[in-house]
């Protein structure tokens, strides 16, 4: 009976777990204005995650620059999970490095101009393409935001879509397990795929994100 | 030689095989199985626990005025936005806007940089045409703008670049009005209307005529250039 007993225990104590972040301390959401205030600062573009209303803001100076309305925003701690968590620490640094794109190359010579400016129309449109619609980036202090760009979130040709991803995730978790390697929190956020791209293209090495405090 | 006569044995293949191979294929189904359950497990341990963060319970019951220390740092934020109009380039949907607060002053399509690579062959220098993200300043505001032609330009037509400075100037290409940003990067007209929305420019963000008069209008020395 033990036996049985143990791992639903240990599933209860990490529900119970799950529900008790998310920043229970009053000072969260003066921590993360004092954040979006550094941010705003530094006249950089940046991100803000609020993911009780699911969404993910693009900002500079404290304006509003662009909003990714989110699916579904998921929040938890890897199974594995060693190490305290950064939650809810209001202000992570991109740590991921962003990919340079293939870039495709400009042919030298004079052809004719409408020729030219279709061939770099073209190029734009490939660059957009390699943008991919489903990444991992990593923060600093240890977070992690994992951005599924998925159509039909909710229907089962999506979810069967989606398990692929979560496949690939979660054996990254048991590398990292195995390896002892610190799995960090992470926010799971879900959103069309053009979004998604969309949001990959507006990242920038060392970015800031602001996870909002719940309101 | 023996003569006897040869003893038929009983033959029943049939019966015999399906003896061999059901506790085989039955072994090799359920080790699919488990093989499959356990390629699958990661993917389901990976989400245990996680839960939509909208169920979370708010801290503040709904209603409550903020208090003064929040309060205060919201107007802090607040005054970190520009006062007067800004512009904000989306770079990807090439569309400019002019803004003052959250109100949208004028909507223009715009041009913006193809992403391409340019190589010299002769020297090997490399060029990249993207038009940078980020936050700026307009440093400088001109009026009938000359465009010094820079070397790349000459490079991808497959032309000498000149000695003589005089060779560079192009007085028609940036059209009636040209904001500097910095680094070489401008904001300026088009002889290519008909391009407008797409991304086609060296890095510049390119307008309609009557879009960059309005924009040239409403801008200052200083004012902030968002590109995403």
């Amino acid at each position: 009976m033990p036996r049985r007993v143990l791992p639903l225990a240990l599933l209860a104590a990490q529900l119970a777990a799950a529900t008790t972040l998310g920043g229970r301390d009053p000072g969260a959401r003066a921590a993360h204005l004092e954040a979006e205030l550094a941010a705003a600062r530094s006249h950089r573009l940046y991100l803000v995650l609020d993911p009780w209303t699911r969404r993910l803001d693009l900002k500079a100076d404290g304006l509003l620059l662009r909003r990714f309305q989110l699916e579904r925003a998921l929040w938890g701690r890897p199974w594995l999970l060693r190490g305290e968590p950064a939650w809810p620490a209001a202000s992570f640094a991109l740590v991921t490095e962003i990919p340079e794109p293939d870039r495709p190359r400009i042919a030298v010579g004079a052809p004719s101009k409408g020729v030219a400016l279709t061939a770099a129309e073209r190029r734009r449109d490939e660059l957009l393409a390699q943008a991919p619609t489903h990444f991992r980036l990593r923060f600093e202090p240890g977070f992690d935001l994992s951005v599924r760009g998925e159509a039909g979130v909710d229907v089962l040709p999506g979810r069967f879509y989606r398990a692929r991803h979560r496949l690939l995730e979660g054996w990254e978790n048991v590398g990292a397990w195995l390896l002892r390697r610190p799995l960090p929190p992470r926010v799971v956020v879900t959103l069309p795929p053009a979004e998604a791209q969309r949001l990959f293209l507006a990242l920038q090495p060392e970015m800031r994100l602001l996870v909002r405090a719940p309101p | 030689m023996s003569t006897a006569p040869l003893r038929r044995l009983p033959y029943a293949p049939y019966a015999g095989a399906q003896s061999v191979r059901e506790p085989r294929l039955r072994r090799f189904l359920l080790g699919a199985a488990a093989a499959l359950a356990l390629l699958l497990l990661p993917a389901w341990l990976g989400h245990v626990g996680y839960r939509d963060l909208t169920e979370v319970r708010p801290v503040q019951a709904p209603g409550e005025p903020p208090p003064a220390e929040l309060r205060r740092l919201e107007r802090a934020i607040a005054r970190e936005a520009p006062r007067g109009p800004y512009v904000a380039v989306d770079v990807v949907g090439n569309r400019l806007y002019l803004r003052r607060g959250k109100e949208v002053l004028r909507e223009a399509v715009c041009s913006t940089g193809t992403g391409g690579l340019l190589e010299d062959p002769a020297s090997g220098r490399r060029w990249i045409f993207d038009t940078p993200r980020g936050a700026r300043h307009v440093l400088d505001r001109r009026r009938d703008p000359v465009w010094k032609k820079p070397d790349w330009a000459f490079v991808e037509e497959g032309l000498p670049i000149p000695s003589d400075p005089r060779a560079r100037l192009d007085p028609y290409s940036l059209g009636d009005y040209a904001l500097d940003l910095g680094d070489g990067y401008l904001i300026h007209g088009t002889l290519y209307q008909r391009l407008l929305g797409r991304s086609v420019t060296h890095g510049c963000v390119r307008l309609g005529d009557q879009d960059l008069e309005a924009v040239f209008r409403a801008t200052r020395v200083g004012t902030r250039v968002y590109l995403y």
